[in-house]
């Protein structure tokens, strides 16, 4: 091989993440996802509002109608939840970073067309490795909006005179709230990778999943569906351990053992991560 | 097969060679134990009808398909075990205009393009870019489709890959804009040691350019050879008796057979002097004999018949 052939060597991987980190972020953000983070802020930030403070419309012969937050509603009536108001502050983020991180993997993914990503496999990078990079690109990212989204909570709480929501949780809320979308992202990045139809792959198991439901339901085989309820409900259940924390948090449950949820985390997060690495390796993804 | 249709350049440094390759979609057979060989330095020009397995070839080189059987390999380096160095060595002009990240600014794709390749050339892009018109500032997914070709011309050419691949180059460019881009190549390959590989089904396009041809049909080469080879193929139009039988006495093979009734033009494979001594010794009365242009022998060879 000539001496001139060896400058043509594959870049450096730290060129090839700060690439992929670029063309996510994008000079051109999409006007939809502008919308969307917009969308999602203001969801959180009034939904915080009013679960801390309740909303009230004030109106009078003197003075235009006004609508804002005061504390009239505060949880504390008849039925006493025990709710943490600073918790449910931040759950409203969680939500907003879950949904955010659901929708996520579409936008790293961006301008390659499932059918056949033909640019970015024709590029000097070993083609599992540069869709792992672009997928850790993206999985990089999450904690930043993920942060973005609890600051506008907390501040939003704040700024009403909530200022108790800062102290008193422990650390695992807050770790529930970052590690929740990561689980989301890379589970619905496993079709976003691997298939021609990513889309189709994700609402069609989501519905079906629902449609096997009802079906049983109706055939009177409710026993059947245990299985499919303890895997998103039970103890180590998909959304107990989206939920976690928070939800015990808010619940009252601050006395459960954090073990189990660390550990079911985990092995959600493994087994995400294998698919996602499974969905990359797929040799009959050709174009 | 003629043998003399089927060089191997054995004697040559090799720059993309396939083995047996095999590939199948479905029912159908896009590739068919195909064994190319395009010698270092050589613009090897792959021709052949759609669907011929042209495309596929080049996507076996790059590793973007997956191929059924057989190996291929760039500069002795297995596409699929090393891909990512095979790709380092590649410029590639694909032929689908399903370009990503419509959503950049030219100089932005340009940009990224530029990362993933550390021989690249910022100011020889630049100078390419000038050549071909280009406006950096354009978004990327706005061009039109000559416009968008002229884009990915640049990004092939910018690390001055020691090996180009270029499907269809010429497909959604204007007559000057081809002009342009036949002589920015020849420039290129002036300037830079490069083996070009171009599939076409067009030809007379780019009839300057090559100096190798790969006739690829149903997904197997039926000829490969250098061009001043082609020489050899020459079109000998002749006056024959009525009833003549003597085609099946002529000592040359014959690629092709057309005319009508007593007026034949037939091509064969052997020197203009020899096809015309020998049609003359088989009655017929020849009125010319002349070698054929790239494109007419890529014609002839492609209808030749299997026997051949």
């Amino acid at each position: 091989m000539s001496a001139r052939q060896t400058i043509h060597r594959p870049p450096a991987l730290g060129s090839v993440v700060r690439a992929q980190l670029r063309l996510i972020l994008g000079r051109r953000p999409r006007a939809m996802w502008i919308a969307l983070a917009i969308v999602l802020a203001q969801i959180v930030a009034a939904a915080t509002g009013g679960i801390l403070f309740g909303i009230t419309i004030q109106s009078g012969p003197d003075q235009p109608t006004r609508l804002f937050f005061s504390k009239v509603s505060d949880f504390a009536g008849d039925l006493d939840f025990a709710i943490d108001e600073g918790a449910v502050a931040v759950a409203v983020a969680a939500i907003g970073a879950f949904i955010w991180a659901f929708f996520w993997p579409f936008r790293v993914w961006r301008g390659e067309n499932p059918q056949g990503r033909g640019y970015h496999w024709a590029m000097p990078v070993g083609r599992r490795t540069h869709d792992l990079l672009r997928v850790g690109a993206g999985l990089a990212l999450l904690p930043v909006l993920t942060a973005i989204l609890a600051i506008v909570a907390v501040a939003t709480a704040a700024a009403f005179g909530h200022t108790a929501v800062f102290p008193g949780w422990g650390v695992l809320f807050w770790v529930n709230l970052f590690a929740g979308p990561p689980l989301i992202y890379l589970l619905v990045s496993i079709p976003v990778v691997g298939s021609r139809h990513p889309s189709a792959w994700l609402w069609g198991t989501l519905g079906a999943g629902v449609a096997l439901v009802s079906l049983l339901h109706a055939a009177g085989l409710i026993r059947l569906t245990e299985p499919l309820f303890g895997l998103l409900l039970g103890r180590a259940g998909l959304l107990t351990t989206l939920g976690g924390p928070i939800v015990s948090e808010i619940a009252g449950w601050s006395g459960r053992p954090a073990a189990p949820w660390a550990l079911a985390w985990l092995c959600w997060l493994a087994l995400a991560a294998v698919g996602v690495w499974l969905a990359a390796t797929r040799r009959h993804r050709s174009i | 097969m003629i043998e003399e249709l089927f060089q191997r350049f054995e004697d040559r440094p090799v720059a993309a060679r396939t083995r047996g390759l095999c590939k199948r979609f479905g029912t159908q057979t896009a590739l068919d134990g195909l064994e190319m060989t395009v010698p270092e330095g050589a613009v090897y020009v792959l021709v052949g009808p759609n669907g011929a397995g042209k495309t596929t070839t080049l996507r076996a080189l790059l590793d973007l398909t997956v191929m059924d059987d057989g190996t291929a390999e760039v500069f002795g380096l297995p596409c699929v075990e090393r891909g990512a160095d095979v790709r380092a060595r590649i410029g590639f002009v694909p032929d689908s205009q399903d370009f990503p990240y419509g959503g950049l600014s030219v100089d932005a794709l340009l940009a990224h393009h530029a990362t993933y390749y550390p021989a690249w050339d910022e100011s020889y892009a630049g100078e390419l870019g000038r050549q071909m018109a280009i406006d950096g500032r354009q978004r990327y997914g706005g061009l039109s489709k000559g416009e968008a070709r002229r884009v990915q011309l640049v990004m092939a050419l910018a690390h001055r890959p020691p090996l180009l691949l270029m499907d269809e180059p010429t497909d959604g460019l204007d007559p000057l804009a081809q002009d342009r881009f036949q002589a920015l190549l020849a420039d290129h390959l002036a300037d830079t040691p490069t083996t070009v590989l171009i599939s076409t089904h067009r030809v007379h396009e780019i009839e300057g350019l090559g100096d190798c041809l790969g006739v690829l049909r149903d997904g197997r080469l039926v000829a490969q050879l250098e061009r001043q080879r082609l020489e050899r193929l020459v079109r000998v139009r002749a006056e024959v008796p009525e009833g003549w039988a003597g085609g099946a006495l002529l000592p040359l093979p014959v690629i092709r057979r057309g005319g009508r009734g007593r007026e034949i033009a037939w091509t064969v494979w052997g020197e203009s002097a020899a096809a015309s001594a020998a049609f003359a010794d088989a009655g017929a009365t020849v009125r010319q004999v002349e070698r054929l242009t790239l494109e007419e022998s890529t014609r002839a060879l492609l209808a030749m018949p299997e026997a051949s």
